[in-house]
């Protein structure tokens, strides 16, 4: 049996005055998944999901979330997906129960706000103003918002932009929690970490249009980087006895260190040949490709450019 | 209807923790009533004392009033709702069943509810302390309130409309208040200003708020020309301003 998608998004097309903001994107989110936008800011990312959530019309193609149309079923759609947007704030006095109170005040069923300030840990700052939180807190609280009317859909964009590395690590936790509560994540990020710890797939975007969608594990390994193993050989090595095995692609030196790339069993090849010439292998180390690398591998520049 | 309800509730609240809004329709008229009220003497038409000729309580009260009503329309209004589309709390709302729109009315409801607070103030305390009396064409009074508070709002929305930022929209309010607040005869009396200027004045919104809440405070009828003034630029600037809203 196949699963109807939560979210569809077919050949969606988005210009801005004088510029394609998206230009072709099309991807499937299906229920209970966690589904990450990936790309490096200005590829169209948040205009996409801005369209998803009904805040433009696309210029072409067509989006369907729930079986709705974002523009023409609004009002439904606002019901039953939550978002939370990038770069929104609450008024500066604004307390973190009343926020949550009066959103919940917007919807056909909410969630229970006490309940959700305790499963965000925000229990001992509830009287808190916003304008007091920590960058965490408040990314707790906008969290709390897009879940306050028990959404079917979250919509989570740049959700980690400008938190600590410590705060991140709860915010994924915390992402985590919502999925297993039976809410489907569609997050939108530029952090290719972030996708590779909490996505199930991913959709690769690069100027405005979808270059790979796919499992972060699948995208890693189609990386033509491949894999690297790195360790210092108890004695000289001809590096020939490397070269001429087919996995190895690569061999180079780094002071007393040897660093081998290739793919396949890579590890055990070389292991072989080491115990037939009787080298032990000290600090070995095996690196994958990140989702770095295969960003690097599919749009053939680095994300940070 | 709840979510507005609430959405008022809560902008209500927020307006009663911010100090500067308090201040402008708290302290600001009546202090003012207080300063300047006390230099005349007794209320009524006749007595005014030679070092200000034009000046009655009632004046000095219908100024009062007006200036709470130009300060809560062209200071913190704009400044409100253009840090509420700056900080995307606008946007925010637009994800959720709520229309942004209501937050611009709460907005107005709430001040309007504040320009009320302020007004009564002003005639309570005029009236307890320096022997003002009240006014005395009640409805006239209640017409130039309600025609007073509608201009000058809607001009504040324009502001927040037009303006990019909450900074801008707290730069502009100002720098219209000032003029308006001359033409209103603050500074002058509008019998001293040279004829062209006066006649200029009928038309500005804060001058003919301020004329029609003497005349009626003093038991006279507002010139339908001021109502007239009021009710046009409030229809017009209140269109004008809702076309141009943005809301991010």
């Amino acid at each position: 049996m196949s699963r109807v998608p939560v979210i569809e998004v077919e050949s969606l097309h988005k210009r801005y005055r004088g510029h394609t903001a998206v230009e072709d994107v099309s991807f499937c989110v299906e229920e209970g998944e966690i589904f990450g936008i990936i790309g490096p800011n200005g590829a169209g990312k948040t205009t996409t999901v801005e369209c998803i959530e009904g805040l433009r019309r696309p210029d072409g193609g067509s989006v369907r979330v729930l079986g709705l149309d974002p523009t023409r079923d609004g009002a439904e759609l606002r019901q039953r997906v939550g978002a939370q947007l990038q770069e929104s704030e609450l008024p500066e006095n604004l307390r973190v129960l009343e926020a949550l109170d009066l959103y919940a005040s917007f919807y056909r069923k909410p969630a229970n706000p006490a309940r959700l300030i305790e499963d965000l840990g925000l229990s001992k700052k509830r009287n808190t103003p916003f304008g007091k939180l920590s960058g965490g807190q408040k990314q707790r609280l906008s969290i709390a918002l897009a879940l306050i009317g028990s959404p079917e859909v979250a919509v989570l964009d740049e959700l980690t932009t400008g938190l600590d590395p410590r705060a991140r690590c709860e915010t994924w936790g915390l992402v985590e929690k919502v999925r297993a509560s039976g809410v489907t994540v569609l997050l939108v990020t530029h952090f290719m970490d972030e996708a590779e710890r909490l996505c199930d797939r991913v959709a690769v975007i690069d100027a405005g249009k979808v270059v790979a969608t796919d499992t972060p594990a699948s995208l890693t390994a189609r990386t033509s980087a491949g894999q690297r193993i790195r360790f210092r050989p108890s004695a000289s090595l001809d590096d020939r006895l490397l070269t001429d095995l087919p996995e190895v692609s690569g061999v180079s030196h780094h002071r007393d260190e040897i660093l081998v790339t290739g793919t396949g069993d890579l590890l055990g090849a070389i292991t072989s040949v080491l115990t037939r010439y009787d080298i032990a292998a000290h600090d070995l180390r095996v690196e994958r490709p990140t989702m770095d690398d295969a960003f690097l591998a599919l749009t053939g520049r680095k994300l940070d450019d | 209807m709840k979510g507005l309800f609430n959405l008022t509730v809560t902008e209500f609240k927020l307006l009663l923790r911010d100090a500067t809004a308090l201040f402008v329709v708290l302290a600001l008229p009546v202090g003012f009533l207080l300063i300047f009220g006390s230099m005349v003497s007794g209320g009524g038409s006749g007595a005014t004392p030679d070092a200000v000729p034009h000046a009655s309580q009632e004046f000095f009260s219908a100024m009062a009033v007006s200036i709470t009503l130009g300060m809560l329309a062209l200071f913190t209004i704009p400044t409100y709702l253009g840090t509420y589309r700056e900080k995307g709390i606008l946007r925010r709302l637009s994800v959720t069943p709520v229309r942004p729109a209501a937050l611009l009315v709460a907005q107005l409801a709430v001040h309007a509810a504040m320009a009320v607070v302020g007004v009564a103030l002003v005639i309570v305390v005029g009236n307890a302390i320096l022997g003002v009396g009240v006014p005395q064409n009640l409805p006239g009074f209640l017409i130039a309130f309600v025609l007073g508070v509608a201009s000058l709002f809607t001009l504040g929305l324009l502001i927040a409309a037009i303006a990019p930022s909450g900074r801008a929209a707290g730069g502009i309010g100002p720098l219209l208040f000032f003029p308006l607040l001359f033409f209103a005869g603050a500074w002058m009396p509008k019998e001293r200003m040279p004829e062209i200027l006066a006649r200029f004045a009928d038309f500005t919104p804060l001058s003919a708020t301020m004329d029609s809440l003497q005349i009626a405070w003093q038991g006279g009828s507002p010139q339908t020309l001021h109502l007239a003034v009021l009710a046009v630029f409030a229809l017009v600037v209140g269109l004008v301003a809702t076309r141009m809203f943005r809301w991010e």
